[in-house]
């Protein structure tokens, strides 16, 4: 089972928790003069990436509110979760090698 | 039976369960009668928000996450940063909120969610273990004990508990769509543990 750190709530199990993808895209501010394929790397696109993402998750089933968390996907470790509005944290250098020294992750028996 | 509207007491008022009782080893399980219960929403670092309610409703909104503080019949849990949920009496919930709502500054919500949801209260030696069985959360007495409560999940339901006695007294509140299989299943664990 995976413990992860609801900014508000503290430590909770995975299952009170849903992902929402990347975070830190802002929604254009040109619409209006927009080209359809920058539109559609807006709505559609996304990085994707093995190894450190930065994610939106919701705490579903405890206080309903959005943060954001900084997980390595290759290894599932959720390095840092932190308040929408807060400054991102530094992503650890050699994270995937890195699986000893999350703070927001781990196994809970 | 006939009910009057005119002078209806919390007795008279349904509730999900019809007020269902379960009575075991170590545990005892009984749905409460229908309590007032208001849903606000604002900034409580706002003086004049906090004022609002402390006048209204004599309560505290500034509490610590995942605590909750009762004063006289009116119960205030922390919900989220901006969300507090309040108990109060069923009779005198209409007082309350158009009180809230003529001294709360613009930006905040009052909404009566008496009947959006109901209360179980559970007490006994097994309660932990009874809960335990469909919660993740970490219910040990040195993590979760009286004045603190917590938004969590029961099987697939969402719910909300709170301990009023270290004996352990504690409250699971859930929606009222939800309420019968939450309670079918507390009863069926009972047997278990
Ligand atoms: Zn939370």
């Amino acid at each position: 089972m995976f413990i992860i750190q609801c900014p508000w709530c503290g430590d909770r199990d995975q299952t009170e928790f849903s992902c929402h993808g990347e975070a830190h895209i802002a929604r254009p501010k040109n619409t209006e003069s927009m080209t359809d394929e920058q539109w559609g790397d807006y709505v559609f696109f996304r990085s994707n990436p093995k190894g450190m993402h930065r994610e939106r998750w919701v705490h579903a089933h405890g206080c309903r509110r959005w943060f954001n968390a900084l997980r390595d996907t290759a290894t599932d470790e959720i390095f840092a979760t932190y308040k929408v509005g807060e400054t991102p944290p530094e992503i650890p250098e050699s994270s995937s090698a890195n699986t000893s020294t999350g703070n927001a992750s781990g196994d809970r028996s | 039976m006939t009910v009057k509207f005119d002078n209806v007491t919390p007795a008279d008022m349904a509730t999900p369960l019809l007020a269902a009782n379960h009575s075991s080893d170590g545990l005892l399980m009984q749905e409460l009668s229908l309590t007032g219960k208001i849903s606000l929403r604002g900034d409580f670092a706002n003086s004049a928000v906090r004022d609002a309610v402390q006048q209204s409703m004599s309560l505290p909104v500034e509490i610590d996450a995942n605590t909750f503080d009762r004063v006289g019949d009116g119960t205030v849990f922390w919900l989220g940063p901006d969300e507090r949920m309040i108990y109060s009496d069923i009779g005198s919930v209409d007082k309350h909120i158009s009180d809230l709502r003529g001294k709360l500054p613009g930006g905040c919500s009052v909404v009566d969610v008496s009947d959006y949801y109901t209360v179980i209260r559970l007490s006994g030696e097994k309660v932990r273990a009874v809960l335990a069985s469909g919660t993740p959360l970490d219910l040990h007495r040195s993590v979760f004990s009286k004045g603190q409560c917590a938004q969590t999940r029961f099987g697939t339901a969402s719910v909300l508990l709170s301990v009023h006695d270290d004996i352990p007294v504690m409250d699971l509140q859930v929606r009222w769509s939800f309420a019968e299989y939450v309670w079918k299943y507390l009863c069926k664990v009972a047997d278990y543990c």
